[in-house]
């Protein structure tokens, strides 16, 4: 079998003479981890009251990265060390969306993984409805644990996703640990190479929403791992337990998200292919790609059979404006541009993202470099080593608008390749560097600070970053947002199961907190055009009647379509649509129900 | 009581343990559940099972922690869908009973096939400065959670709103239900008034009431037929100035409670 690594992995670096403790600089990487915490709920706090705290944010992403960066640089690591460096740093990044969120769930694909959660529990069953992302019951795993962990800790639904992502994010750092110590035979890369992970724009919070991909990923990543451990096992005896959990963390994947679950497969299908190439076919992990194969394809046929309906234009899409973009028929995004396409980066934030795309790039290429050289013949390590070139391919694509969230959303899996290229040249410079040890060190944890930042910045808008006001203090007690108040009144007044045609942002609100069947942009395309229309046609009263809707939710607030700022309390004078927009519906037939000010909700069954 | 010396053992004990704190110990304490009972949904079977399968010594212990936490995930989400396969409710008591005797099962399994480590662990020299940077660490940590998790006041410019909502009385009653909501960020004193159904004019108020806090009133409708009705609020200190409304033109929904 040749799918083990060129050079086995050492034994766990002895301790040096100046390091009695087995500790190591635990302690003092878990203080400043701790400190990056602080500061960042502390400049939370800032953001939620009104007040700017961006200097504040990226003092704590330094204090969480740059003193582990500086550690793992270092030779005379112990491995257990290093594996807890870097479990800290990842759960400590993952502290800082939590701090971002610390009330409820607000990212807009968080609210139907919510709902379907709050279903599990309500019903004890499985595969229920969703009107806001029909696919996602069909993919129950993430709320499956949820839900058990709410139920037996006792916990809120709330609580018990934010466990269930903590547990996916721990898996995510030991996995990748694991996966890298045994291709790169260097627990030094591992360590590195983990770490230098989180430098995808998506890691800090897109990764650890809570939606699905955010526990497929982390095991398809240790699928890989045991991947790795199959292959260096030579006994059919000694891969049978391998096999198994494989089977066991395959069947977990499919069932969670559907494109991690293809992605896995086409992993194993290209080390596959990489290995006859290479070395022939006998050893090539077969068996494993077969059995996810046959695991996707079953669950396909009997639970997800709306997926290719659902992800076939969104691939169409990005691949149309890809050569639409080429062609110049469609203007290109602007990059570092909010959704609307409004430049949100200050200069100096795009300066730092330029800068860590360089050495990032600079990294992949030494990375490469050093793999040709030693010939390393892992199919795997091939694999990843592509992964990483084609990332770097990607980029180009983040400026056509329609691809931008598919080559985002894919950067997580080839990443995956980045942070083991661009480790192992760490590792080769650091060796080279032997003698300027401090300075060579210092450097590379800046650089990794700076390609991490440039992660940071490229994932999310600056706006963003911090938390924004979603509860807040009153004497006697503290305020949700009108849509909220609105959308539990609903439930509470008028008993869940209203369908209700809302907004982008209220119609998550009247999903997870009014549990209404809620319809909005995306899934009743006319709901929108609808909704913004300063008059009441025929043609709408026949859409109202073929989605059987009941309720009608207007919200003359501009941010209440917006699913990334309308969660939340509205600050300073609110930008409002027209007037009209809310009038049209209060006609004969119709009844206005309850009136909050901009947000006023119609009984519009009379309209059918 | 016989303490555990050995980690398939402690699994044993640590699931039966969890199966009951689960059954006895109610949702509210959460705080002491959840440390007591999660390790049967998250580690306890994986490390049940991966030690049934391997053989003794075959794996680095984070190997060992990394698979068992994947391995109990798995489990759980296995489990869940047999469960529900079967037609069996998704509750805690199947769900965690299972995973109990799988635990179990693979602990007598991995037990049978020799695998034991010892719970005695070495101690770990430690030195002051180091036990001094931990316990700043968890005070930082403590006072993050603590400020983060803490509602703050509202930035300035942010405004408060009230509602006012009416709404068929529940039950098919000839009545209906007006209610007010107060989410300014201070205590607000309304008055409602409401208008319809042949009836006189109804005054309602004043009503103070606290942020956050909602008022109700049910109101019999004189007209047999299903009436328009209006109703108006007005807060105390804008009298004059109708402030929110709303108008019951065709009576097809209905309140499920006032």
């Amino acid at each position: 079998m040749t799918l083990t690594v060129a050079k086995p992995a050492p034994a766990p670096s002895q301790p040096s003479a100046e390091q009695p403790s087995p500790l190591g600089w635990l302690p003092w990487t878990f203080l400043a981890v701790a400190a990056g915490v602080m500061v960042v709920s502390w400049a939370d706090a800032l953001s939620r009251t009104g007040h700017r705290a961006s200097l504040l944010f990226w003092l704590a992403m330094v204090l969480l990265i740059f003193p582990a960066a500086l550690r793992l640089c270092s030779a005379r690591v112990r491995s257990s060390e290093r594996l807890a460096t870097v479990v800290l740093v990842g759960l400590g990044l993952y502290a800082v969306k939590v701090l971002r969120d610390p009330f409820a769930f607000t990212y807009g694909d968080e609210f139907p993984h919510l709902y379907n959660l709050q279903t599990i529990l309500s019903s004890g069953r499985l595969f229920g409805s969703n009107s806001i992302l029909p696919i996602t019951p069909r993919y129950p795993g993430l709320e499956t644990l949820a839900a058990l962990i709410a139920r037996a800790g006792g916990m809120s639904p709330f609580a018990a996703g934010l466990t269930a992502v903590a547990a996916g994010r721990l898996m995510m750092m030991l996995g990748l640990y694991l996966l890298y110590a045994r291709l790169g035979g260097s627990e030094r890369a591992a360590g590195l190479g983990a770490l230098l992970y989180a430098a995808t724009p998506n890691f800090l919070f897109w990764s650890v929403q809570f939606a699905y991909e955010s526990l497929a990923l982390p095991l398809a990543t240790i699928a890989l791992f045991i991947t790795i451990r199959w292959a260096q096992e030579r006994d059919p005896a000694l891969r049978r337990p391998w096999e198994f959990c494989f089977g066991l963390v395959a069947v977990a994947v499919v069932v969670t998200h559907h494109v991690s679950s293809y992605v896995l497969l086409a992993y194993l299908l290209a080390v596959c292919v990489i290995h006859w190439r290479l070395h022939g076919r006998a050893g090539a992990p077969w068996r494993l790609a077969a059995g996810i194969g046959v695991a996707t394809v079953v669950w396909l046929v009997l639970a997800g059979g709306g997926t290719v309906g659902y992800l076939s234009p969104v691939l169409t899409s990005a691949l149309k404006q890809v050569v639409q973009t080429l062609a110049r028929e469609t203007p290109a995004r602007g990059l570092f541009a909010s959704q609307g396409g409004t430049v949100v980066t200050p200069p100096a934030e795009i300066v730092i993202a330029l800068s860590g795309i360089m050495l990032l790039g600079l990294g992949v290429l030494v990375g490469v470099r050093l793999v040709w050289q030693q010939r390393w013949r892992n199919p795997l390590m091939v694999l990843l080593v592509f992964c990483a070139f084609i990332y770097l391919g990607t980029l180009p694509l983040r400026f056509v608008p329609a691809a931008w969230e598919t080559v985002s959303r894919a950067g997580d899996f080839l990443f995956i390749g980045v942070g083991l290229t661009v480790a192992l040249g760490l590792v080769w410079m650091l060796e080279r560097g032997k003698r300027h040890s401090l300075r060579v060190r210092l450097l590379i944890a800046a650089a990794a600070t700076v390609v991490f930042a440039s992660g940071v910045i490229a994932g999310w808008p600056a706006n963003e970053r911090l938390a924004q006001p979603r509860v807040i203090a009153v004497p006697g007690g503290s305020l949700d947002p009108p849509a909220v108040v609105a959308a539990e009144w609903s439930g509470r007044a008028l008993g869940p199961a209203q369908r209700v045609f809302a907004q982008d942002a209220d119609a998550r609100f009247f999903l997870t907190n009014g549990l209404q069947t809620s319809l909005t942009g995306n899934f009743a395309p006319d709901v929108d055009d609808m909704l913004d229309a300063t008059k009441l046609t025929p043609a709408m009263r026949t859409l109202l009647r073929g989605y059987r809707t009941t309720l009608v939710v207007s919200d003359r607030r501009e941010i209440s379509g917006d699913n990334l700022f309308g969660f939340y309390f509205d600050s300073g004078p609110p930008a409002l649509s027209k007037a009209a927009t809310d009038s049209k519906f209060d006609v004969a037939g119709s009844n206005r129900l309850y009136d909050s000010g901009d947000l006023v909700i119609y009984g519009v069954r009379g309209l059918w | 009581m016989v303490k555990p010396r050995r980690d398939l053992a402690l699994v044993v004990v640590a699931a039966l343990a969890a199966c009951l704190f689960a059954a006895l110990l109610p949702s509210s304490l959460a705080g002491l559940r959840a440390p007591l009972c999660l390790p049967l949904v998250l580690l306890l079977p994986g490390y049940a099972v991966v030690s049934a399968i391997f053989r003794p010594g075959e794996l680095r212990t984070a190997e060992l922690i990394t698979l068992s936490i994947a391995v109990s995930i798995a489990a759980t989400l296995i489990v869940a869908l047999a469960l529900d396969a079967l037609g069996v409710k998704l509750t805690a008591a199947p769900w965690m009973g299972v995973l109990t005797v799988l635990t179990l099962a693979a602990a007598a399994r991995g037990t049978a096939r020799g695998h034991s480590r010892s719970l005695i662990l070495r101690p770990i020299p430690v030195g002051r400065a180091q036990v001094g940077a931990i316990a700043a660490g968890l005070a930082l940590l403590a006072g993050a959670a603590t400020l983060g998790f803490t509602p703050l006041g509202a930035p300035n410019g942010t405004r408060g709103t009230s509602a006012l909502w009416l709404l068929p009385a529940p039950g098919g009653l000839q009545a209906v239900c007006v209610g007010v909501i107060n989410e300014q960020l201070h205590t607000t004193t309304y008055n409602v008034t409401v208008r319809g159904g042949g009836g006189p004019v109804r005054r309602l108020g004043p009503i103070v009431l606290e942020p956050g806090k909602s008022w109700s009133r049910e109101l019999a409708v004189a007209s047999s037929a299903a009436p328009v009705m209006h109703a108006f609020l007005r807060r105390a200190a804008e009298p004059s100035v109708v402030y929110r409304s709303v108008v019951l033109r065709d009576w097809n929904i209905a309140a499920t409670g006032c």
